[in-house]
């Protein structure tokens, strides 16, 4: 193909579309026109994804898009609305499976909701209920057709103000998780608990309630703080009974350990509680046969005779022991009750007795003697002289005053013993001379002591009975001679002390240890028994003591073994208005 | 554990919204691999007013976020939610 022929061919196509000046004018116009109108379409369009796209990003919370940032034609090439629509699609399906797992949740919330085994009931603040689950509905208001929107006073509650323990008025007080431990309703207890629901301020908006009924728990309780207070004053009872009890007693089970110990047995083996409770029998009474006749008694079912312990040690006691079993109620031995009785003072007493007996006698006989002896001389022999005679009458008249005198003794201390007062015969009396004629009779009749007596510059004017006063220093006196060595002063003072006449008879004799000064005044105790040598009954202290305090006075006795002993008493002295 | 890998995007001198849109066309870019835990997405920018447009809008997508701060600018990194 040569240059020339193309030319021509192109020539001959341009002169078809040849137009006139004026129509290729009109061409330009409508031309620039059909641009024009294109551009502003153009124009519009991105204005129109600007707007939108600046929309979109508002709704995802940024700010618009500046033209500066992205031109046009960048706008176009980045295509922001492809991107944010991606962006949705996932923000979507987020929030579908966001939902799928509420739905979820709220399935599952409704379940437990309904299912759970306490009621429960969703308020708003004006005690309407906006929600409540079925066993609400079983335990408050199993018939009502309408629940919802009603006020859990009106339906609840029935009354005009809130209840006490209303978890939901505490709740709205509060703004805080309440709770109320049995709370009555209808005969029946529930623990309710109340949370409150708060809006982002932290107002409370809702109040959830939950009621369990414990009422088997409550009725559970109750008899169980019931048994608790019977058992309780049933062992305070049995504590005032023990405590109440003077004998020691013990509670064993049926191996013989100790259960219960009350106090006087504690006071008995100066123990405590804690050290005793535990022990065995045998470890409490190691030297006696109490643990051995209390197995016996378990393994026949007869408990035995009462029978006496010894407990030795710093104070050694004699305690009357008795066994009691205890026996369930299908009468099985589950264990026994000792008691111990403190003996040592009534099984010393008993010796006393005994040996009172054959001192008393003893004493009756030594001048029974005599008086038979004189009389028969009497009786049977002529051929005594008339001195003679009268010094046997004399004899046997004596001895016959010394049995009088024990049988005086025997019937003043009958008198004590029956509970019976001495008979007083008072009178204003010069006590110094009863002092004086007490110890003249024992300075004739006795040469082995010497007597010495200090009496008060002034007469001492007693009020009293001069037969027995006399009574008491002849008993005194008699004391100190008896038990006082051949040579020995024995000394009677007596003075005024205040509203008293003091007087104290002093030996220098063998005294005696504080044991037997604690005794002297006990029924028929003779401070040196074993000395048989020595005459009396042992009646003679009680005796004096006794007329002492009749008279309104006291006695005290000091001494020390080797050193003699000095008895104090006091009388009253007698005021002007006793005096006349 | 498998290892997870870490694509990085670095919009530092940008302004909002253009940091949220390069992220935004990276998260949809990653979306499988950044939802199913395979693949962390690590954004550093130092546009202050993006660490809060992008965390907020790649959380509402189901996505976790954290921001760290370094010396020069921001760290923030896109991944999977932790059950």
């Amino acid at each position: 193909m040569t240059g020339g022929k193309q030319g021509e061919e192109l020539a001959a196509e341009v002169a078809v579309d040849v137009l006139t000046p004026a129509a290729l004018r009109a061409e330009v116009t409508r031309l620039r026109e059909e641009n024009a109108a294109l551009r502003r379409r153009d124009a519009d369009m991105v204005a129109y994804l600007r707007a939108k796209i600046d929309q979109l990003l508002a709704v995802i919370g940024t700010v618009p898009l500046r033209a500066e940032e992205l031109d046009d034609a960048e706008l176009v090439a980045f295509d922001p609305i492809n991107i944010i629509a991606g962006a949705f699609v996932q923000i979507l399906e987020s929030q579908r499976h966001t939902n799928e797992q509420l739905r979820a949740a709220r399935d599952e919330i409704t379940a437990i909701f309904n299912s759970v085994g306490a009621g429960i009931m969703v308020l708003d603040t004006n005690q309407k209920i906006l929600s409540f689950n079925h066993r609400l509905k079983e335990l408050f208001f199993p018939a009502a057709h309408r629940v919802t929107g009603q006020t859990c006073i009106d339906i609840l509650c029935r009354a005009s103000a809130p209840p006490e323990g209303c978890v939901y008025h505490k709740v709205l007080a509060s703004g805080h998780v309440e709770t109320t431990q049995a709370w009555p309703f209808d005969d029946r207890y529930f623990d309710v608990i109340g949370a409150p629901v708060k809006d982002k301020k932290g107002a409370v908006t809702q109040v959830i309630t939950v009621y369990t009924e414990v009422t088997k728990r409550k009725q559970a309780e109750d008899a169980l703080l019931l048994a608790l207070d019977e058992a309780f004053a049933a062992q305070e009872l049995i504590e005032a009974v023990l405590r109440s009890v003077r004998e020691g007693l013990l509670v064993t089970d049926e191996t013989g350990r100790i259960l219960i110990a009350n106090p006087a047995l504690l006071e008995m083996f100066s123990e405590q509680r804690t050290r005793v409770v535990g022990l065995s029998l045998a470890t409490l009474f190691p030297d006696s046969t109490l643990a051995e006749r209390f197995a016996e008694a378990l393994a026949s079912g007869v408990p035995g005779e009462p029978f006496d312990v010894r407990l030795e040690g710093v104070a050694p006691r004699s305690l009357q022991v008795r066994l009691a079993l205890l026996r369930t109620a299908n009468d099985t031995v589950r264990g026994g009750v000792v008691t111990l009785h403190d003996v040592t003072r009534e099984r010393a007493i008993e010796q006393m007795k005994s040996d009172f007996v054959s001192t008393a006698a003893h004493e009756l006989r030594t001048p029974l003697t005599a008086i038979l002896g004189f009389s028969e001389l009497l009786l049977d022999t002529t051929e005594f002289s008339a001195d003679q005679r009268r010094e046997f009458t004399g004899m046997i008249h004596s001895k016959a005053e010394d049995l009088a005198g024990i049988i005086d003794e025997l019937l003043d201390i009958t008198r004590i013993e029956s509970g019976r007062e001495i008979d007083l015969s008072l009178e204003a009396v010069r006590i110094d001379e009863l002092a004086v004629a007490s110890v003249d009779f024992f300075r004739h009749s006795d040469n082995r002591h010497r007597f010495e007596v200090s009496l008060s510059q002034q007469p001492l004017l007693v009020y009293a009975d001069p037969r027995r006063i006399g009574q008491v220093f002849d008993n005194l006196i008699s004391n100190a001679v008896k038990y006082s060595p051949a040579g020995g002063s024995i000394h009677v003072t007596l003075g005024a002390e205040g509203s008293f006449c003091a007087i104290a008879i002093s030996d220098e004799g063998i005294g005696m240890s504080a044991e037997q000064i604690e005794r002297v005044f006990d029924k028929f105790y003779r401070a040196d028994a074993s000395n048989s040598a020595v005459p009396g009954t042992g009646l003679g202290m009680t005796i004096v003591r006794q007329l002492v305090e009749r008279h309104g006075g006291t006695i005290q006795v000091s001494s020390l073994p080797g050193h003699g002993t000095t008895i104090r008493f006091t009388l009253p002295l007698c005021t002007e208005g006793k005096d006349t | 554990m498998n290892k997870v890998h870490t694509e990085s995007l670095d919009v530092r001198g940008q302004v909002c919204p253009s940091t949220l849109l390069l992220t935004l066309r990276e998260v949809n870019r990653l979306k499988d691999a950044l939802h199913n835990g395979t693949t962390l997405l690590e954004v550093r920018t130092d546009n202050r007013h993006a660490t809060v447009t992008i965390p907020n809008t790649v959380k509402s997508m189901g996505l976790a976020v954290r921001v760290h701060k370094e010396e020069q600018g921001y760290l923030i990194q896109i991944g999977a939610e932790k059950d």
